[in-house]
């Protein structure tokens, strides 16, 4: 080894600094080596459990796989079916509707939300903390609680309707109600987005507001020109994130209404689920979730492309 | 079957030829090292699953099953017995929640994960027949006949035909039922009296069924349905009952659109359109939340009359009121003229595929099935004093102990009465699209039932879906 070699005063510059760039690469490698063992849970469980499954499933998409059959190879067969399936349609179609409406109240409400939790009261500590708390509950847990709310007959939401003298809707009995009930839940869980908000909020620079003060802006004025313009990064990451969610929403028709009544509530991910584990098609299957891919990707592609349009960032150029 | 070409072509599903082989392999050679060259010989899963036991040698096999509380112990109860008969094989139950939708969608898909792994369960309960010839056109389920002891010719004369075909997919048994599944309609004798109706005369025929129905529902101010007479909701036995078939096996065609099952829905629907149907889908969410709360809702008198099976019997006397007091009647009939039927299903012992040992499961699974053994079977079905189903064979009607269960729970006879009496008897499609035949089945009735659909319409549409995914199955 070339360490063991005694480096004498008379040796060439050039070979000694040699030697040490190669100790040092050595021992770089070794540390890069410890590095790799430390982490290598994580590589490993990443490889195993998420690379490996997301090619597989690719795989799969262009073959009859079902559980128990490897199957054999169909081309674009399961992508071809897929497009003439009522229920491909019915359930995309449904997921749009959940999507579009929890986003755009989720988005009102948390933002409403945090501009209330920003104000400089006694114990706002305390009122945050109460209206982040549902976001801990289990999402099974809290589909339980809701059909208890939601009662058609029993139900506190509609006893409170009936008692101002509104009509009082089935609710997962109904067709019609069954997905604005779904959104109601989905409200339910807005804490997060609520909590970011409130970040964003935080993040504004209060000398915008003196001087809009100075200049005689109103409130509604400063929220409109100040607060809303400065948080639209901060809303355009919660919409993303939202309809990404969103596409992938599953447990709450799962518990609740299990894709009834007469497929109302049938959202993508739960039809995805009953084709892979109850008709056992993983080949279809896989090819759902490829095509659900691809769709988030073109909505998120397009929603970012155009954020340039209302989208400001502090200190940017619009 | 399990077609040869499929042995040792794909991994992940062990075959059974395979585990035979490995067998006599075995039991040529040497205990000891014919198990170490086994292990070497053979392809991975049969190390990991153990060799197959020696005859006479203890095994312990794996049964899963989806039975909980009460009924949880009712498996120990069966378990035991078998314990006592003999002392070679050792079973132990495993409860493996059915999930919270129907068709024990969860059970299915950690079954067929642990088959495809290679680490299935030796002794399965299925809920229904429904998931067998999904899993034996996949070579998931090991055929009965091609073991040996299985005397298949004793076992069919042992048990009723309508139970014995349950367990049959194309041309080989998989499966034995513990007992059957029957229909009769239970009605509340004081909701009648309340009303004017004969408490001993219970309805006859679906017209009947309508009249007496009006008279027994009680709405609240509101509108509300507090009280339901009747209310049909299983399209599957009425459909059946007003004489119509959903399938065809002989051609392997779907005929859920049989004018006969239109008109059951027809018929179906003309409560939704009575009694208007929001406020009849609003009732039975109530229900629903009910029956997490363990409310019965016969017991709580939510229903006059409700279809039920046999078990219920056992639940009123167990856990309802004592002075409750009901009337026991077969399915009313289509009309005056109609022939009796009705519908059956079983819990039924299947044997996965990669099993350690078929031919010990087997042993179970005949046992379960009480085959020639009318007295122990007796005890076995009825949870030693309970009726829990009918038994699958006529022999067991003549045990003085079974006959005590009869007597002590009156109405039980009608049940027995309905299937064992050679009626017409449905049962569920023995095709490989099943699962999704019984989705469709229930969003098109949920459909009609909420009139947002007329029933020959959305019965074609069925027909066409469920006929397009079975040729692609098939």
């Amino acid at each position: 080894m070339a360490i063991a070699q005694p480096t004498s005063t008379f040796a060439l510059p050039g070979a000694d600094a040699a030697d040490r760039r190669a100790a040092l690469r050595r021992r770089e490698l070794r540390r890069i080596g410890t590095g790799l063992l430390f982490v290598s849970p994580w590589l490993v469980g990443a490889l195993v459990f998420q690379v490996y499954p997301v090619f597989a499933s690719l795989y799969y998409s262009f073959h009859s796989t079902t559980m128990l059959k490897s199957g054999t190879f169909v081309g674009f067969e399961n992508y071809r079916l897929l497009m003439s399936d009522d229920l491909f349609w019915t359930s995309l179609g449904n997921t749009l509707y959940y999507l579009g409406a929890s986003v755009l109240l989720g988005t009102v409400a948390a933002l409403a939300l945090a501009m209330l939790l920003n104000q400089r009261l006694r114990g706002m500590a305390v009122y945050r903390v109460v209206f982040y708390v549902p976001t801990i509950v289990p999402l099974v847990a809290v589909s339980v609680i809701w059909v208890w709310f939601l009662h058609p007959q029993y139900g506190v939401l509609n006893y409170v309707l009936d008692l101002v003298g509104l009509p009082s809707p089935g609710w997962f009995a109904d067709p019609a109600w069954a997905m604005p009930g779904l959104v109601i839940v989905s409200l339910w869980g807005l804490g997060n987005a609520m909590v970011i908000y409130l970040a964003g909020l935080q993040d504004i620079p209060v000398e915008l507001y003196e001087a809009a003060a100075l200049d005689g802006a109103s409130g509604w004025e400063r929220m409109k020109s100040i607060t809303v313009p400065l948080l639209t990064p901060v809303i355009l990451f919660n919409v993303i994130i939202g309809l990404i969610h969103g596409f992938q929403y599953f447990v709450p028709p799962y518990v609740i209404t299990g894709g009834g009544p007469a497929d109302a509530t049938l959202v993508y991910s739960l039809y995805l689920y009953d084709t892979a584990f109850q008709y056992f098609k993983m080949g279809y299957a896989s090819a759902m979730a490829w095509v659900l891919f691809v769709i988030i990707l073109i909505v998120t592609g397009v929603l970012l492309r155009t954020s340039g349009r209302w989208v400001f960032y502090q200190g940017g150029t619009r | 079957m399990i077609g040869p070409h499929r042995v040792n072509a794909d991994p992940t599903v062990p075959s059974i030829r395979s585990s035979r082989l490995t067998r006599r392999r075995l039991l040529q050679a040497g205990a000891g090292a014919a198990a170490l060259a086994s292990g070497a010989a053979s392809p991975s899963w049969a190390t990991a699953r153990g060799v197959p036991a020696i005859q006479g040698e203890p095994i312990t096999l794996t049964y899963w099953h989806g039975w909980t509380e009460q009924w949880e112990e009712m498996v120990q109860f069966v378990v035991d017995q078998f314990h006592q008969q003999q002392s070679r094989i050792r079973i132990e139950p495993v409860v493996v929640p059915v999930g919270s939708q129907e068709q024990s969608s969860e059970f299915l898909a950690k079954l067929t994960a642990a088959i495809a792994a290679g680490e299935p369960p030796d002794i399965v309960t299925l809920f229904g027949s429904t998931a067998i010839p999904t899993l034996a056109s996949q070579g998931a389920l090991v055929p009965l006949d091609s073991l040996d002891g299985a005397d298949l010719p004793t076992v069919e004369a042992w048990m009723d035909p309508n139970v014995y075909r349950l367990g049959r997919y194309e041309d080989h048994l998989y499966g034995l039922s513990y007992w059957a599944g029957a229909y009769a309609l239970i009605y509340n004798k004081a909701h009648f009296a309340e009303v004017g109706l004969d408490p001993e005369v219970g309805p006859a025929t679906v017209a009947d069924l309508d009249a007496f129905a009006e008279r027994l529902t009680v709405r609240s101010g509101s509108g509300d349905i507090s009280r339901m007479g009747f209310l049909p909701s299983d399209l599957l036995l009425w459909g059946t009952v007003f004489g119509g078939n959903f399938y065809d096996p002989s051609s392997n065609e779907v005929t859920a659109n049989d004018p006969n099952v239109v008109r059951a829905l027809a018929w179906m629907r003309s409560y939704a359109e009575k009694y208007d149907a929001q406020k009849v889908a609003e009732f039975n969410e109530g229900l629903a939340s009910e029956r997490a709360a363990n409310l019965d809702p016969l017991i709580a008198g939510k229903f006059s009359m409700q279809i039920q099976g046999p078990w219920k019997l056992g639940d009123i006397k167990k856990f309802g009121d004592p002075n409750f007091a009901y009337g026991v009647v077969r399915p009313p009939l289509a009309d005056a003229e109609a022939q009796p039927a009705n519908w059956t299903w079983g819990d039924i012992q299947v044997i996965p595929t990669g099993s350690k040992d078929p031919a010990a499961a087997l042993e179970f699974v005949k046992f379960t099935a009480g085959v020639n053994d009318p007295d122990g079977y007796a005890r076995r079905c009825t949870w030693g004093e309970r009726p829990i189903n009918v038994p699958v064979s006529r022999a067991v009607l003549e045990v003085p102990s079974f006959q005590q269960v009869v007597a002590s729970h009156p109405g039980f006879d009608v049940f027995i009465d309905a299937l064992l009496n050679g009626e017409r008897i449905g049962s569920p499609p023995v095709m490989p699209a099943a699962a999704f035949f019984t989705d469709r089945l229930a969003a098109a009735t949920d459909s009609v039932m909420l009139l947002q659909a007329e029933p020959g319409p959305a019965l074609d549409d069925l027909d066409q879906s469920v006929q397009s995914e079975l040729d692609r199955a098939r």
